[in-house]
């Protein structure tokens, strides 16, 4: 049965190959992508993809400045940095070995790991979630408990980690209407909604450009704490030597370029305009404060402590304890590797 | 037709020439009057904040346009090229049809949130793009290419087949040209639907194109570069719009004009009369259309070994709905997921199929009007809804009526072109009968092009229905937060990929289901008409 059934479905599936191929062909005119060759040695750079989450803005500068500054190059990594979108699909992506090492949240990794995927965290960016919740300043909704009887425009992904925090906290869902919005902050503007959930380091901060001023308090005042922005790869790469080489390279060229962009945020928003944003003429006022919003979210006294992009262990148990309370369930220590950071950061928290 | 030379003076000339300007104007005022109004708000930019943004980005449009243009040509071309061959063996082949239209709705209808993440990992860069855009063509170019197929008369085939011509012949000699005009409505359906699915594709990530400038514009609330985006995309649709239609003018000149002496007869097209002959063939039918579904959704899942934590296979489906421990609860949750869905799509099709049905016949009847809807329908449809909801939401709410205008919105144009183009080519001499009988003009719109729109209408309906449940499940994900459409996001972001490929099934099946009710109905009609006309 076993043999009969395997015997079948490799027929089918070469069937199915070369079908797909001759489609892949036709479609794929231009794009002869060049095999990558597995076999790095130590003096040739490795091949490997970062995949972003977002689109090439400030919030990714520090990957890009790394870049710019020949890190990946240094810690014997050929970079290929893939911008994201409103629809990336980072984890896919990861867990199918086309990105080397993804950008995404904790609690989304999680689930996928809890799906079958085998991803594990290596580094976090983001030590403070940015998440928020943000009213106008001329209408100001200041605490979590007075969303009640108001309007509170979320990401329809957002749902579920929404109702946790507001179900931690004692506010009473059914007296919070949820009001469906996207990544646009136009329906608080407008007035569809009374608050708005956003990224402080985001939102507010286009707004306030546009002369709208805001009142912002972030969710990890109410016990949300995940890092945002973090680095994850496969377990399976972790155990191949080159590809971990790579991965590590990879996370201590972040913290490098996360290092410059804090010691300088005017200059990596400078960077981000000028380099891999340029074909979006993106504001270069927006994207200096932007940068400058990042600062105290990736730099906190524990990175001064451990470095950038550290995972502590009382940062493991906090963001685990957060999972918890969004019922994500599993085994939770394993999603985090701290190896490649001890390596990284075995001469002290500077890099040079 | 002799070329007699009209003399017209040249500022009569240069007159006409201008005519588009009234309805512009009459445009920008109300726009102007709307976006002062508003002006707290921030949701309507004025146009010279829009003039001015744009011009401003003038160094980034041709990089932008290039890299959406290219892609959206590699897509328009395959898929439609795709479409055409498949229509042609549809037309020679009756199995094929029976088996392979089918297939061909599930690609038009599947949740793309269920397959991109498959997309992106199979294909590299910007192939999946290319094949967003294709997806985005190919149904609705097929259903159009099949209708012209098929819309030559009968009369017509009996006659070539009685002078001993093979069916290789018919099908040049008399089903092509029927079916130019058809599939020129097609590919002018196609163009912005092309534009719209690589803007899709540039959602999943890229370094340039306008689907990556809009989100940037709308993530940083840079409203006025929002709808300079948004109009460079509708203009990009509307050159391939206008470029196919002229195309499609020239090469079928004779719309319209044709002097046929049927009248009512195309009634009696084939349309809808190869589909199953008895209810065994049938049968036989939707599971040779399983077969193929499941065999290439699980050949691809195996040859390329995609990961089962997002790539699930029939398996896992049929466990999640019919064998799991909480099969029961899982059916019943999609179950309220997919009625609310069936309502919100039901409702939009209704509104936007008796208002471009509407808006068709009035265009046909004044130059005027197309030149005054056209351009705002064109505008409309090559728009992402996801850039338009903003707007739409605080105009109409985010309830019921919200969702509405937003499948209202995606169903509207594909019907709309589709009408309008049935209503024109109803042969000149079944019109001249009626005006030559003392009729009047409204009569002939009555009597004769109706009667010739139907067929059109079942073509329009192929594409609308289950276009309004793809329609549906985007307003349900942007602004309601309840049915399929918002459970395939959530189910999405916590990678719950069983729930989200089943609820791609339900939605897959149940559109099938639908198109197939579309094709009875048909059937039923049609043979009403028959036998009037007998």
């Amino acid at each position: 049965m076993t043999s009969l059934l395997s015997i079948s479905r490799s027929r089918r599936a070469r069937t199915t190959t070369a079908l797909v191929g001759a489609v892949a062909a036709v479609l794929a005119l231009s794009s002869c992508s060049a095999g990558t060759s597995a076999a790095g040695t130590s003096s040739s750079p490795t091949p490997a993809t970062l995949q972003l989450g977002w689109i090439a803005n400030s919030e990714n500068g520090g990957p890009y400045l790394a870049e710019k500054n020949g890190y990946y190059a240094k810690n014997g990594v050929d970079i290929t940095i893939k911008p994201g979108g409103p629809t990336t699909t980072v984890e896919p992506l990861v867990a199918s070995g086309k990105a080397l090492v993804g950008l995404s949240s904790v609690d989304t990794i999680a689930r996928a790991v809890n799906e079958g995927a085998d991803l594990v965290i290596v580094g976090a960016t983001l030590q403070i979630n940015p998440m928020s919740v943000m009213s106008l300043a001329s209408k100001p909704v200041n605490t979590l408990k007075e969303l009640e009887g108001k309007r509170f425009c979320v990401q329809t992904s957002g749902v579920a980690i929404t109702d946790g925090i507001l179900k931690a906290n004692g506010v009473d869902k059914s007296k919070v209407e949820y009001v469906n919005a996207d990544f646009d902050p136009s329906p608080l503007v407008s007035g569809q909604c009374d608050a708005f959930e956003a990224f402080s380091n985001n939102q507010p901060v286009t707004l306030k450009l546009q002369g709208v001023d805001t009142k912002v308090f972030p969710m990890s005042d109410y016990g949300y704490h995940l890092w945002g922005d973090v680095l994850f790869t496969t377990k399976e790469a972790l155990k191949d030597p080159t590809k971990r080489a790579a991965v590590e390279g990879i996370v201590k060229s972040v913290a490098e370029g996360w290092q410059d962009a804090i010691a300088d945020p005017d200059a990596s928003a400078q960077y981000v305009v000028d380099g891999p944003g340029k074909n979006q003429k993106l504001d270069l006022a927006q994207q200096k404060l932007q940068a400058a919003a990042f600062v105290p979210l990736i730099k906190t006294s524990g990175t001064t402590e451990d470095g950038l992009l550290t995972m502590s262990k009382a940062g493991i148990a906090q963001n685990i304890a957060t999972m918890r309370s969004e019922k994500i369930s599993g085994d939770l220590d394993a999603l985090f590797d701290t190896s490649l950071l001890s390596e990284i950061y075995k001469d002290g928290p500077t890099l040079d | 037709m002799t070329a007699v030379p009209m003399p017209r003076p040249g500022g009569f000339q240069r007159l006409r020439r201008l005519r588009f300007l009234p309805p512009l104007a009459v445009v920008l005022v109300l726009w102007t009057v709307a976006a002062l109004l508003l002006a707290p708000i921030r949701v309507v930019p004025t146009p010279w904040a829009v003039a001015t943004a744009w011009i401003g980005d003038l160094s980034i449009w041709p990089v932008n346009i290039l890299a959406t243009l290219r892609n959206a040509a590699i897509g328009y071309v395959a898929g439609n090229a795709l479409a055409i061959v498949l229509a042609v063996v549809f037309v020679r082949v009756e199995w094929a049809e029976r088996v392979l239209m089918r297939v061909a709705v599930v690609t038009f209808c599947v949740p793309l949130v269920a397959i991109t993440p498959i997309l992106t990992v199979l294909f590299p860069d910007d192939v999946p793009k290319q094949i967003l855009a294709a997806i985005s063509v190919f149904f609705t170019t097929l259903v159009a290419c099949v209708l012209g197929l098929r819309s030559v008369s009968s009369t017509m085939i009996d006659l070539v087949r009685s002078m001993g011509g093979t069916e290789g012949e018919i099908l040049r000699r008399t089903r092509v040209k029927a079916m130019l005009p058809s599939l020129f409505a097609g590919l002018q359906i196609a163009a912005p639907a092309a534009v719209l699915g690589t803007i899709l594709g540039e959602y999943l990530g890229a370094n340039e194109g306008l689907g990556v400038l809009l989100v940037q514009a709308q993530s940083a609330f840079q409203i006025p570069r929002a709808w300079g985006v948004a109009f460079t995309m509708a203009a990009l649709a509307g050159v391939v719009y206008w470029g196919t239609g002229r195309v499609g003018a020239l090469l079928t000149p004779w719309v319209g004009k044709e002097v046929s002496t049927a009248v009512g007869q195309d009634i009696q097209a084939e349309a809808g009369l190869a589909t199953a002959r008895n209810a065994g063939s049938a049968v036989l039918g939707l599971l040779g259309s399983i077969a193929v579904v499941v065999a290439v959704w699980w050949g691809v899942i195996a040859a390329f070994g995609l990961s089962p934590y997002f790539a699930k296979t029939p398996v896992d489906v049929l466990g999640y709905l019919l064998s799991d421990s909480e099969a029961a609860a899982n059916r019943s949750v999609i179950l309220d997921g997919l009625l609310i869905t069936l309502r919100d799509a039901g409702l939009g099709y209704v509104v936007g199929t008796v208002l471009a049905s509407g808006i068709a016949v009035l265009i046909v009847s004044s130059a005027g009007a197309e030149r005054f809807v056209m351009p705002i329908a064109i505008v409309m449809r090559s728009i992402p809804i996801v850039a338009m909801t903003p707007l739409l939401a605080l105009v109409f709410g985010r309830g019921l009526g919200g969702v509405t205008v937003i499948v209202t919105l995606v169903t509207f144009f594909p019907t709309l072109v589709t009408v309008a183009t049935a209503l024109r080519s109803t042969p000149a001499l079944a019109c001249d009968v009626v005006l030559s009988m003392g009729g009047s003009t409204a009569q002939v719109m009555t009597r004769v092009r109706l009667l010739y729109a139907i067929p059109a209408l079942f073509a329009a309906a192929r594409v609308a229905v289950p276009g309004a449940v793809a329609g549906a499940t985007l307003a349900e994900w942007l602004a309601t937060g309840e049915g399929l459409g918002s459970m395939l996001v959530q189910d999405y972001a916590a990678s719950r990929f069983d729930a989200l490929w089943s609820e791609s099934v339900v939605i897959v099946g149940v559109s099938v289901l639908l198109y197939g009710g579309i094709g009875l109905v048909e059937r039923a009609v049609t043979k009403r008409f028959e036998m009037r006309g007998r």
